[in-house]
């Protein structure tokens, strides 16, 4: 019995231990969380070029439909969010004096 | 052996739990994606150990081994295949084992089926769900283990209650505690959104699916807890404002009145910190009933042992309070405002914000109800008891005003007072309606009511709801029209408002239901073998009481038969079973339904020696069965609107939909 | 345990006694009330049967209705089976055939067992607070909703945060230029 505990804590452990060498790290996209204006502009510009990328693959073939419709919504989400907050900060940080 | 292995399981629960809340905070802090999926995993990892802890309980019970003090306290050796396995969530540890594996599965669906434009927030729901369920864990396995041993193990447990012993025990309790569990979804990402900053594009839709799909589950667990008090306990009745019945309720009226604030939200962005208190105050109510009776507090038929759980649970539930309170507090501020500049006038969404109104005011007074022994005998020193006449004081006044407001609600349009064609929906649906109410009243015999009762409210109750019905109903019927009665295409587009078409329609259903019963229509006849009874246009003949041993219980039934204007129609039994193991009598009801009343007949006394004389109580319980369909109406409703597909991405489809 | 549970489980064991049953546990579900309980009686007497028709029986009704059940949960002495309420009843009834009214019989049972034995709490002293709290919500209600979000209607403010569709606008405005 104890070999079975022991054997379930060691697998348990491991389990928690894959993502740190399996699959792919990088951050979580995000936007509300940034103060800084500069960055959100950077933000938007970097979705646009996606967005102009992913639609090129489309066009040429590279990218099934469903695939292309699904990344152009999300695109366009994390667009409306990064401008949402950056439309925040301006008024907030104008108001207050000074941008970062 | 296995049982060690269980509490082993729940034990690495616990910690796993821990972990999967550390991870989180730090992956949410540092947006880290490999840490917020180990967090994720750790999640997955309890889920799959709590269910194979569950299991093995499962197959302890049906085993039958009785060194376990759970399986000994609950079950016997001849308790019958299917109560052995509803043994399992009857008794404290049972049950509070049950909630925190529904709890753990939802949570592991729920982080599995993100909505990937919701990815950034996930650490911060990671975080909540497995905060809650580390402290759920930590119950299991300190107060609340249902692995506790006890040797030396006995050879026949102690039995299980005979209330407990009905196939509603192996569906209420699941189904009630899927809804309490479903809602810490919506919570959990309220308080996502709240430390996160913002409620993002995508937050609404996954919210709306799982408070509805919560939504359905306690209205269906709710009514089925009614249907089982009504079909057991005797009194004719299903609700008797029990703090536990009052304690499942607060939710479902939070729940409702979340789904109300997010439409508002929807269309036009407004009541967005309305929706985020509302969906944690739901989740916090659904922890409210059980701390009352399990610390003791109120006393009541779901009452369970007084057990030093008490303070644990009030422990939780304050810091719970505390650090939510205290997010909102610091962080609420930051959610934007809605999208545009907006007016509130007299339009649809002012009539959203008055049922939001009258839902949370019931609320209220349910709590204030509900609470108010406890803190009366704190102040005073004095008891005091409250019960049904309290709530029905004011219950029918708010269903009143919500009968009157579902109507005048759906018929409005956002942002304008004019009602298209209003002024010749409401002339046409009230003319409409007088029909329909009579029908109401004459089939289910209204005027039959005993002075006692109040007949002039249950004919303007009957008119009301009639005429919302019709209302609603026109106001469908001009919907389809202007799409020149496609109503495939009305349907593909419109699924949220058919759901909550008929959903409303349920509800307007139960209410009809809640005004026809009670009306002190009942008879108490003693009767010799032979006699007959007259009553309510049936002619009720006692036979004789006939005693049946049962697998463990012996069933005293007197056998009555039922004739109406001649017609034979047939054989009622009600009885009174008594269980071998715990000597309780308790009733089973001799039930003759049709679509507009119920007889029902209860043995309230009987001659021992010959059987041959006996005391029946008659009830005429009049349109019962319109909550019971209700109950499937509006669930049915509730399960259509989660599959509307536009609900909550709104401006996806205003711009970019499929060309 | 408080008393009154006490004095459940003291009627239930005498119950027990009288019908000579033997070797049953002392203790049904811990703290589990059963809200119809009762049992057949031990003799051939069959249960009174209470009045319900005429003046009497509407009197007797309507008391009955508003005195608890000591021994269960949530039901009045009317609906209960319980030995305790026969015997409450029984008292009711012994007052409404001796001319008393509603009042005086409540009275009378308020007296002996305190304000508790009343399903809901009178309108005096600190219980006033129970019907007062909801009377307020329900009529003040109403005028906090119109002063907390109707009156916004002038002070409601985006912070300069532009509707969805405008940033989509914006959005395909920028790609157009992207793409040339």
């Amino acid at each position: 019995m104890i070999y079975v505990m022991v054997l379930i804590g060691v697998l348990l452990i491991s389990t928690l231990l894959t993502p740190f060498w399996l699959g792919r790290g990088g951050l979580l996209q995000a936007s509300a969380s940034i103060n800084s204006q500069s960055q959100l502009a950077a933000l938007k510009e970097a979705l646009l070029k996606a967005y102009i990328n992913d639609e090129k693959a489309f066009t040429a073939g590279a990218m099934p439909s469903r695939s292309w419709l699904q990344r152009r919504d999300f695109l366009t989400n994390r667009y409306i969010d990064a401008a949402r907050r950056l439309d925040f900060l301006i008024r907030t940080q104008t108001a207050s004096g000074g941008a970062s | 052996m296995l049982a060690d292995l269980g509490f082993y399981l729940l034990l690495l629960c616990c910690i796993s739990s821990i972990y999967g809340v550390l991870s989180a905070v730090l992956a949410a802090v540092w947006r880290h994606r490999r840490l917020y999926r180990s967090s994720r995993l750790a999640l997955t990892g309890s889920c799959v150990m709590a269910v194979v802890a569950a299991g093995i309980l499962v197959y302890s019970l049906f085993q039958r081994d009785y060194s376990i003090a759970y399986i000994f306290k609950n079950s016997s050796n001849d308790l019958p295949q299917i109560y052995t396995l509803t043994a399992f969530w009857c008794s404290l540890e049972g049950s509070h084992f049950l909630w925190t594996l529904l709890l753990t599965v939802y949570a592991t669906l729920a982080l599995w089926t993100y909505n990937k434009d919701n990815e950034h927030i996930m650490p911060y729901v990671s975080a909540s769900l497995q905060a809650v369920l580390a402290w759920m864990f930590y119950l299991l396995i300190s107060y609340s283990d249902p692995f506790v041993r006890m040797f030396p193990a006995q050879a026949n447990g102690q039995g299980m209650n005979a209330l407990l012993q009905n196939p509603y025990m192996a569906i209420h309790p699941p189904t009630l505690f899927t809804g309490y569990t479903a809602l810490a979804i919506p919570a959990a990402y309220s308080v996502a959104a709240l430390l996160y900053g913002d409620i993002t594009e995508g937050w609404l839709k996954t919210t709306r699916r799982w408070a509805l799909y919560a939504w359905c589950a306690l209205t269906a667990g709710i009514i089925l807890g009614g249907n089982w008090a009504y079909a057991e306990l005797g009194w004719s009745g299903y609700w008797a404002w029990d703090p536990v019945e009052n304690s499942s309720l607060i939710p479902w009226i939070f729940c409702t009145a979340l789904l109300h604030a997010m439409i508002v939200q929807d269309k036009l962005g407004h009541l967005k910190r309305l929706s985020l208190v509302l969906a944690f105050l739901a989740f916090f109510f659904s922890f409210f009933g059980t701390f009352i009776t399990r610390s003791g507090v109120i006393s009541s038929v779901h009452s369970f042992a007084e057990s030093p759980i008490g303070p644990n649970y009030l422990a939780f539930l304050a810091s719970m309070l505390l650090v939510v309170a205290l997010v909102y507090g610091f962080r609420a501020p930051s959610i934007l405002p809605p999208d545009a500049e907006k007016v509130w006038g007299v339009s649809k969404e002012s009539a959203l914000v008055i049922t939001q109104f009258l839902l949370l005011t019931l609320a209220a007074i349910v709590c204030v109800g509900t609470l108010y022994p406890i803190v009366s005998e704190a102040i005073t020193g004095e008891r005091t008891t409250v019960q049904a006449p309290y709530f029905n004081t004011f219950a029918p006044w708010i269903g009143l005003g919500l009968t009157v407001a579902i109507s005048v609600g759906n018929i409005m349009r956002y942002q304008t007072n004019k009602i298209p064609g209003g002024l010749r929906l409401l002339v046409l649906s009230f003319l409409a309606s007088l029909p329909l109410a009579g029908a109401l009243i004459y089939y289910g015999e209204v005027m039959a009511t005993k002075k006692a009762f109040n007949l002039g409210a249950q004919l303007v109750g009957l008119l009301l709801c009639s005429w919302s019905i019709c209302c609603l109903s026109g106001d469908l019927l001009g919907r389809i029209k202007t799409l020149r009665w496609n109503v495939k295409l009305f349907l593909s587009r419109n699924l949220a408002y058919f759901g909550g078409y008929i959903a409303h329609i349920g509800l307007l259903i139960a209410i009809a239901g809640f005004l026809g019963n009670y009306r002190g229509l009942q008879k108490i006849a003693t009767l010799r073998s032979g006699e007959s009874v007259e009553f309510f246009g049936y002619h009720l003949t006692f036979d004789k009481v006939e005693t049946t041993e049962e697998d463990n219980a012996t069933l005293f039934s007197g056998l009555i038969n039922v004739q109406r204007n001649g017609l034979d129609l047939g054989v009622i039994r009600p009885a009174r079973s008594k269980y071998v193991t715990t000597g309780n009598m308790n009733h089973e009801i001799g039930l003759l339904s049709t679509f507009w009343h119920d007889l029902y007949v209860t043995l309230s006394d009987f001659d021992r020696e010959t059987g041959k004389k006996a005391t029946f109580e008659f009830h005429i319980n009049a349109t019962v069965r319109f909550v019971w369909i209700a109950a499937f109406v509006m669930v049915f409703g509730g399960l259509i609107a989660i599959f509307d597909r536009y609900r909550g991405a709104k401006s996806r489809d205003t711009v970019r939909s499929d060309a | 345990m408080n008393h009154l549970q006490m004095n459940g489980r003291i009627l239930r064991a005498l119950a027990r006694a009288l019908l000579c049953m033997a070797a049953l546990l002392a203790a049904p579900g811990p703290g589990v009330l059963a809200a119809g309980e009762s049992g057949p009686s031990d003799s051939n007497e069959i249960k009174k049967i209470w009045p319900t028709e005429g003046a009497k029986g509407e009197l007797f009704h309507e008391v009955a209705g508003q005195l608890r059940c000591p021994t269960c949960t949530g039901l009045s002495v009317l609906d209960s089976d319980a030995r305790f309420s026969q015997q409450i009843k029984e008292i009711v009834l012994e007052q409404v055939e001796g001319g008393k009214s509603q009042g005086e019989i409540l009275k009378y049972f308020t007296e002996r067992y305190g304000v508790w034995i009343l399903r809901s709490p009178p309108t005096t002293g600190f219980n006033i607070l129970a019907w007062a709290l909801p009377i307020a919500i329900l009529l003040l209600g109403p005028p906090a909703v119109w002063f907390f979000v109707w009156r916004r209607r002038r002070v409601v403010s985006t912070m300069g945060v532009r509707p969805a569709s405008d940033i989509l606008r914006e959005m395909d405005t920028r790609l157009a230029e992207l793409r040339r």
